[in-house]
């Protein structure tokens, strides 16, 4: 069972991703599978538009005589990776309220 | 459908984003591939969606990208033009014959509309001239019969316009009628 997620929570999930290493397309996908059933061609326009919004800085590695992307987290995306997390809790606990009963209003 | 193929599509749908652009998304399912496997293209390929929703999602972010760059430059916009159309170009022929074919009907339907608006005004206009000239001749019979005439010319302009709106309608209604029908027929063909 999946709970949909909008692009602005995946855009989250991917930045929460490389602020603990920098990775790459394939890897990225294979982390948010568990929680997400989009298609990972999705994940391309959305590290696409994360790079032109300066959040991650590519780079380039050779594996096995050939090129992998890394994404790297760059100063705004962590500033925005914290932001968000702390959305995050605040959201998590109001939702858990409301799951857990209408016991604080 | 093997890699190859796949990779091939796609590239159909993206050949005419600037080349940087189509460079790196290509790259970026190429090493997608590279990653999962050589065995693994299959579920590869499950796991990415089509070409073509992996084409929407690129060439609907990039439109996206270049309606919102605010300060874009006359090139860049007519560059935005260009990709609304190829994004356009890639709806399925049903969709667009679909709204074509709306678009022309309520066409159609406005002029034919207007037509009648023109026709009925031009009517009623005449009717009014004639009458005010009868009734005038009985103590200004000059400008009666000038208004009289007013009213036999504007009768005159209405059986013109009769005339040359049914010669138009009439010669719109055959090129739309075999248009729409090869629309339709297209249509049913790609879906």
């Amino acid at each position: 069972m999946f709970f949909s997620i909008s692009a602005d929570m995946l855009q989250f999930l991917v930045l929460s991703v490389i602020e603990q290493e920098d990775s790459y397309g394939y890897q990225i996908s294979q982390r948010l599978k568990p929680v997400s059933n989009a298609k990972d061609s999705t994940l391309y326009p959305i590290l696409k538009r994360m790079q032109d919004e300066g959040l991650v800085q590519v780079y380039d590695r050779q594996i096995q005589g050939r090129n992998r992307r890394y994404y790297r987290i760059t100063g705004s995306g962590k500033e925005l990776c914290r932001q968000k997390k702390r959305d995050w809790e605040a959201w998590k606990e109001a939702m858990e309220q409301i799951l857990q009963g209408g016991m604080y209003i | 459908m093997s890699r190859e193929a796949y990779l091939k599509e796609l590239a159909g749908y993206l050949k005419k984003l600037p080349k940087d652009e189509y460079q790196k998304a290509m790259e970026y399912f190429e090493e997608y591939f590279a990653e999962a496997g050589p065995g693994q293209e299959a579920e590869a390929i499950q796991s990415l969606g089509t070409p073509r929703e992996a084409a929407d999602g690129i060439l609907g972010e990039i439109t996206l990208r270049r309606i919102r760059s605010a300060d874009a430059t006359k090139g860049q916009r007519f560059s935005t033009l260009k990709i609304v159309l190829i994004t356009l170009a890639a709806v399925p022929t049903t969709l667009i014959g679909s709204v074509l074919l709306l678009v022309a009907a309520v066409t159609v339907f406005l002029l034919l509309l207007t037509a009648i608006l023109v026709l009925l005004a031009f009517t009623i206009a005449g009717i009014a001239s004639a009458a005010v000239g009868i009734w005038m001749l009985t103590f200004a019979p000059a400008s009666g019969i000038a208004m009289l005439g007013v009213g036999l010319i504007l009768t005159g302009v209405i059986l013109l316009l009769s005339w040359f709106f049914t010669y138009v309608i009439k010669g719109i209604y055959k090129p739309a009628a075999i248009a729409a029908e090869k629309l339709i027929h297209r249509g049913g063909h790609t879906a």
